[in-house]
């Protein structure tokens, strides 16, 4: 009896592994041109080919691994073989997958280690280069997230064979879900935020990097899309492959051979893909009309008086395009009335719901901002924050907290003159270019004359800012508004004046240059070091005589860096680093001719002090040795000197 | 008293009835999206924003003025071209479906019909939803502009569209040759596919290669790709009498391959026929261009291609890969086939890299400043 067994186990075993060698040595070989051969090129390659290459041949070899292993489920023939086998299920389904994922991982892992031993056996031949990219550790880390990911992609796919009676059903499924869910996701989560200025659409403006949450959420129905880097969220995408192959497991373990998913009850996959498919694509037809509308209207900024009604239309239009389109695929090329009418309205309500709560602006969203005098704390949130390549902890997002009652008085202030009655994007019924409105609203009441051009007129690109406010009783709410922090409003001008922290925080931000132009002084303190002053102050001070456009390049990437480093502070701390610095650096604000704001220019002094600042002297040492290049006299190169064209 | 029935044999009107009941609910939702592309998006627009539009300056006028286009009709004709290149799969996978499967063609060839009125009753079927939905878009883009007094407009378009058209036949006529090569929709599909991409790649390359890439408007390089004439004469300027020759080219050869067509192809991969050998040269070429201009460009890409042993060595080994790639492709299980039969495709793409390559070398001038 047992030897029976035994041999019942070799015979389903020998089944299972015997299979083409086309399926080894194809990858094989596609994986050796594509990231092997550039290797050998040159080793700098590979990070940049490796994930790319793979992935690609990882995402072909699970079709066609899933169709080689389990195409048996949808012929009848084959399945009674299968399952007549001398094993149980649990172990049929066993081999298979195993059997198959070795399939699958197997010649991308050969490669991987043979590219591995060649990258550390190959010589380097451009020191710079290597410096930026990943090392050989890092490759693996995000390797086996990709592995990760493309397990569940198999495991999904399988149960898209499990769930359906033939494979053309299965694989149309499967690509279908692919790609309506995060279209869904994404065209619903920015239909929202352009419909309701103020509103954080979660999948852009996510307060740090892609939560593992939403990560997955989007990998559930289409892993083919690698969300959230591969280097990340092992652990919840590696338990969601386990769930996937345990489902797997249980539907291969119920399929009779007999099988056919829309023979008995409701054929539910698809009713799934067409009611997702019906809204995502009424939405698009919305989508599409709306900014035909837009687009085709002759006009520099957002137009003020825009109708709804294109956005129906389309919206219309997709629906009705999207239901005669599924209808057709579900009947094989007849219209069936019932079907139809069944699915519109599973359709369309919850698409109305939606829609009348966007359109009538969702109770005040966008408009029930607090007073300020109600405010607790007012938070900015700063996403475009300078990044030094000498990566230090201060160069991450961060959020910065306005708490005194005359800075939250002007924040108040800068916030409500946005929710005025003139603007047009808060305007009832609300469109999709609401949000637009709202943005161009702020741009057109902050005209000014540019310094070089004459008499033209400039309206700033601002950015959106995050803002996050707390009331006194304890509610808190947050928007994304484009907001006229801008150098020719008094209000942000006297929130600079009055509040050091807040200006080192918008000092620190990419967005800065849209907001103001700055001067920079540098001054040498008397109790600098000589060896300080031969070295870097007096090379810095000697480069803004020669020359002040990469000067003030330098200067405002020195700037940027300081005031992230030490934006945590307080003002005494701060006093006390300006006194003991070796160099200082003055910057004061530029007002724009023609501005209606007067007053003061807002200046503050930074210390410049590589030993309290960590990562500043490499960054000066950088900023020097690329100055040095740029305004190098070609009329004096060396034979050692670069050249740059 | 008995009524005598009359019955008459299934002729050429049985034939296109039924072929075009077949895809008349796809011959309607491809009308409706025409008319979303054109018309309904021109009323979206509006007339004084159309009007608007085409007045005002545009760096590609000259373009458009040649092309009988507008910025306006640029964009919606692009989409017009797009449909049109979804519409020619799917409409004539749905009139040749039933080609594929055994049980229907047993059926089909039982029928006292001859193979010619069979090919000719699909074929004008197809043709009909074609005239169909190009004639309805054209009744209603023609309404839209008489209602808004712009009648010249639509007649300056409608060069652009009649050019439109041909080149939708042109690229139906060519997918007949395959559907009725193919032994399953699938490869007919692929077939068609990869061969136009095979041909446009490799003739891309060797024009490349040997200096002779002046512009797109190289005929060769579109011989075999009928797909890509929808899109070419948006931008350049195509002959409609080559479309016209071609059409009847390729509906001949159809025809004729329709004929020749034994039953026992049905449900068949292509990499069991026999005429597929013959088609694998064209796919030996792409891997061995492909790969051989990769690895020249890895490790002599200061070199001239043609003088490079890189060059050579990748395009052997790409020559070879094309050859596996696509047997396996095709449904043809490698161990099951002689090599010397394997080996006859690889030396055939080879000749043809070689012979292309000397033909272009010596019937086109180098380019003075290359593409």
């Amino acid at each position: 009896m047992f030897d029976l067994q035994v041999k019942a186990n070799r015979v389903t075993a020998s089944l299972v592994w015997r299979k083409p060698a086309a399926l080894w040595f194809l990858p094989l070989i596609f994986l050796f041109i594509f990231t092997t051969l550039p290797l050998l090129s040159e080793r700098g390659f590979w990070p940049f080919t490796t994930h790319f290459f793979n992935g690609f041949v990882l995402i072909v070899m699970s079709l066609v691994l899933v169709h080689q292993f389990f195409g048996f489920i949808h012929r009848m023939d084959r399945t009674d073989f299968y399952f007549s086998l001398p094993s149980n299920r649990p172990k049929l389904f066993a081999w298979l997958n195993l059997s198959a994922l070795v399939h699958l991982a197997g010649p991308s892992l050969v490669i991987m280690g043979l590219n591995t031993m060649l990258a550390r056996l190959l010589p380097r031949t451009d020191p710079g280069w290597y410096a930026y990219t990943a090392s050989p550790a890092d490759i693996w880390i995000s390797y086996a997230g990709l592995l990760i990911r493309i397990f569940y992609f198999f495991f999904l796919l399988e149960v898209c064979y499990l769930i359906t009676e033939k494979t053309l059903t299965a694989v149309g499924f499967f690509v279908m879900l692919n790609i309506i869910w995060p279209l869904m996701l994404f065209s619903f989560s920015d239909a929202t935020s352009q419909f309701l200025p103020g509103f954080i659409n979660p999948l852009v403006t996510a307060l740090e990097e892609p939560s593992s949450w939403l990560v997955v959420l989007f990998q559930l129905f289409s892993p083919a899309i690698f969300t959230g880097g591969l280097a990340h969220h092992h652990l919840p995408l590696g338990l969601m492959t386990l769930g996937m192959a345990c489902l797997a497991f249980f539907l291969f373990r119920a399929r009779q051979a007999g099988y056919r998913s829309g023979g008995g009850s409701a054929n539910w996959p698809f009713l799934l893909i067409q009611w997702m498919g019906v809204v995502t694509l009424s939405l698009l037809g919305g989508y599409a009309a709306h900014y035909l509308r837009v687009w085709t209207t002759d006009s520099e900024f957002t137009p003020v008086n825009l109708s709804p009604v294109p956005f129906l239309i389309g919206t219309g239009l997709g629906f009705s395009l999207s239901l005669w389109v599924f209808n057709l695929i579900g009947n094989k090329g007849k219209i069936r009335w019932r079907s139809l009418v069944a699915a519109a309205l599973a359709a369309a309500l919850p698409y109305a719901v939606w829609l009348s709560i966007v359109m009538t602006g969702a109770g005040g969203f966008s408009t029930r901002l607090p007073e300020a005098d109600n405010l607790k704390r007012a938070g900015i949130y700063y996403s475009g924050a300078y990044f030094s390549p000498f990566g230090r902890e201060e160069s991450r997002p961060f959020l910065f907290e306005l708490t005194a009652e005359q800075d939250l008085a002007l924040i108040g202030e800068i916030y409500r003159s946005v929710l005025s009655p003139d603007n047009p994007g808060l305007d009832l019924p609300r469109t999709l270019s609401s949000k637009g409105q709202s943005r161009d609203f702020v741009r057109l009441k902050n005209p000014f004359i540019l310094p070089y051009g004459g008499n033209e007129i400039y309206y700033p690109h601002l950015p959106e800012t995050h803002l996050i406010l707390e009331t006194k009783d304890g509610r808190s709410c947050e928007r994304s508004l484009t907001l006229p922090l801008y150098a020719n409003n008094p209000d942000y001008l006297q929130l600079l004046r009055q509040n050091d922290r807040f200006f080192m925080a918008e000092l620190s931000d990419y967005a800065a240059t849209d907001k103001f132009h700055v001067a920079f002084n540098l001054e040498v303190a008397p109790h600098a070091s000589a060896e300080d002053k031969e070295t870097w102050i007096q090379p810095l001070i000697a480069a803004r005589e020669e020359d002040y456009y990469p000067f003030e390049s330098l200067m405002q990437d020195m700037t940027r860096y300081i005031a992230l480093s030490l934006r945590e502070q307080d003002d005494r701390a701060l006093a006390g680093l300006v006194a003991g610095a070796p160099c200082l650096i003055h910057i004061s604000l530029e007002l724009p001719p023609g501005s209606a704001a007067s007053g003061d220019q807002p200046a503050i002094t930074l210390p410049v002090d590589p030993e309290r600042v960590p990562g500043l002297r490499e960054l000066i040492e950088q900023a020097l040795e690329i100055f040095e290049m740029v305004s190098i006299d070609p009329r004096e190169l060396g034979e050692d000197r670069p050249v740059f064209d | 008293m008995m009524t005598a029935i009359t019955q008459t044999a299934p002729g050429l009107g049985w034939v296109f009835g039924k072929s075009f009941q077949r895809m008349r609910s796809l011959m309607l939702l491809f009308s409706f999206l025409f008319l979303l592309a054109m018309p309904i998006a021109l009323l979206i627009i509006g007339r004084d924003n159309y009007l608007t539009l085409v007045s005002s300056y545009n760096f590609l006028e000259p373009v458009f003025r040649e092309q009988n286009l507008n910025q306006v009709l640029w964009p919606l004709h692009l989409l017009l071209a797009l449909i049109s290149l979804v519409a020619v799969a799917v409409l004539a996978s749905a009139g040749f479906r039933t080609f594929y499967l055994q049980n229907a063609v047993d059926r089909e060839s039982s029928m006292p019909l001859g193979s010619n009125r069979q090919f000719l009753g699909r074929a004008l079927a197809l043709l009909a939803a074609f005239c169909f939905i190009f004639a309805v878009n054209a009744a209603v883009t023609f309404a839209v502009f008489a209602g808004w007094g712009k009648i010249a407009h639509f007649f300056t378009y409608s060069t652009a569209y009649l050019r439109l058209f041909a080149a939708t036949l042109e690229l139906l006529a060519f997918s007949l040759v395959f559907l009725a090569l193919s032994g399953t929709l699938f490869d007919a599909v692929l077939t068609c596919v990869g061969i136009q991409f095979a041909w446009a790649s490799s003739v891309f390359h060797i024009l490349g290669m040997t200096n002779r890439l002046t512009d797109l408007e190289t005929d060769i390089l579109w011989l075999l790709a009928p797909a890509a004439r929808l899109f070419i004469p948006i931008l350049l300027p195509v002959s409609a009498w080559q479309s016209l020759v071609m059409i009847v080219f390729w509906s001949i050869m159809a025809w004729f391959f329709y004929k020749k067509r034994p039953a026992e192809y049905a449900g068949v991969r292509n990499g069991q026929l026999p005429w597929y050998p013959v088609l694998q040269p064209f796919f030996v070429l792409l891997g061995g261009t492909l790969l051989g201009s990769f690895v020249h460009g890895l490790f002599a890409g200061e070199q001239s291609t043609l003088r490079s042993p890189v060059f050579y060595m990748g395009l052997v080994a790409g020559a070879l890969l094309g050859q596996v790639v696509s047997t396996v492709v095709s449904g043809k299980q490698l161990r099951k086939t002689k090599i010397a039969k394997e080996i006859l495709p690889i030396l055939g793409g080879l000749t043809f890299f070689a012979l292309m390559t000397g033909l272009v070398c010596l019937c086109m001038a180098p380019a003075a400043t290359p593409w």
